[in-house]
């Protein structure tokens, strides 16, 4: 049985409400990202920089972020506990699965500081 | 990988330059190519889902047909990043 102590919010209701809420908020994001390079071809620096210095791109930015960790902690949890069980692994299995969703979460962690400090630097 | 690209892009003019002659080899062109094309599949599956979510699309039949529309469609999708990018 896989015991249910590393989801994202301890609730699987919550779990699902914010998954749907940050598939939304990236959506946008990755949209209007793309969109606004497509429209600008040629664009140069001062374009670039300018528009991750107004306030209103820092917040949806950091808000898409954030969304993207959740979401990124939600998607690879329920990845984890469908497949590395001890149905594929065996009695491993839990010492796996921690140890798999620890490298994820660690890594995570590392890309939203960085972004963090991306964002703030300029 | 990407994140470092933003960073040296936002970082000085120079930064940005750098990032922008890097982009124009075919070899990252093809890797941001492969990068968006999973994006474009996960948005497009992702959407699905949500409609699923709305109860539409949820029969065996309709599934099947969700199914291959979303093929179809991030398959386009890809397509066209591709067009965009080279």
């Amino acid at each position: 049985m896989v015991t249910n102590v590393t989801n994202f919010s301890r609730s699987g209701l919550y779990d699902w409400m914010a998954q749907r809420v940050s598939a939304v908020v990236l959506a946008v994001y990755s949209l209007f990202l793309l969109g606004y390079v497509i429209a600008n071809p040629g664009m140069g620096y001062a374009e670039w920089h300018g528009l991750f210095t107004q306030s209103w791109m820092r917040i949806f930015s950091m808000l898409s972020l954030v969304a993207l960790s959740a979401h990124a902690w939600i998607g690879l949890w329920a990845v984890t506990t469908d497949y590395l069980t001890p149905m594929t692994l065996g009695k491993w299995a839990t010492g796996v699965r921690f140890l798999v969703q620890a490298l994820c979460g660690i890594i995570m962690f590392v890309l939203f500081v960085w972004g963090v400090q991306i964002l703030w630097g300029i | 990988m990407l994140l470092y690209g933003l960073d040296k892009s936002l970082a000085s003019e120079q930064g940005f330059a750098e990032v922008k002659e890097c982009l124009t080899s075919p070899l990252a062109k093809f890797v941001v190519w492969v990068l968006l094309s999973g994006l474009m599949y996960h948005l497009t599956a992702g959407i699905r889902h949500l409609i699923m979510d709305l109860d539409i699309g949820v029969t065996l039949e309709s599934g099947k047909l969700g199914a291959n529309l979303v093929f179809i469609i991030s398959a386009i999708l890809i397509v066209l990043m591709g067009v965009w990018i080279w």
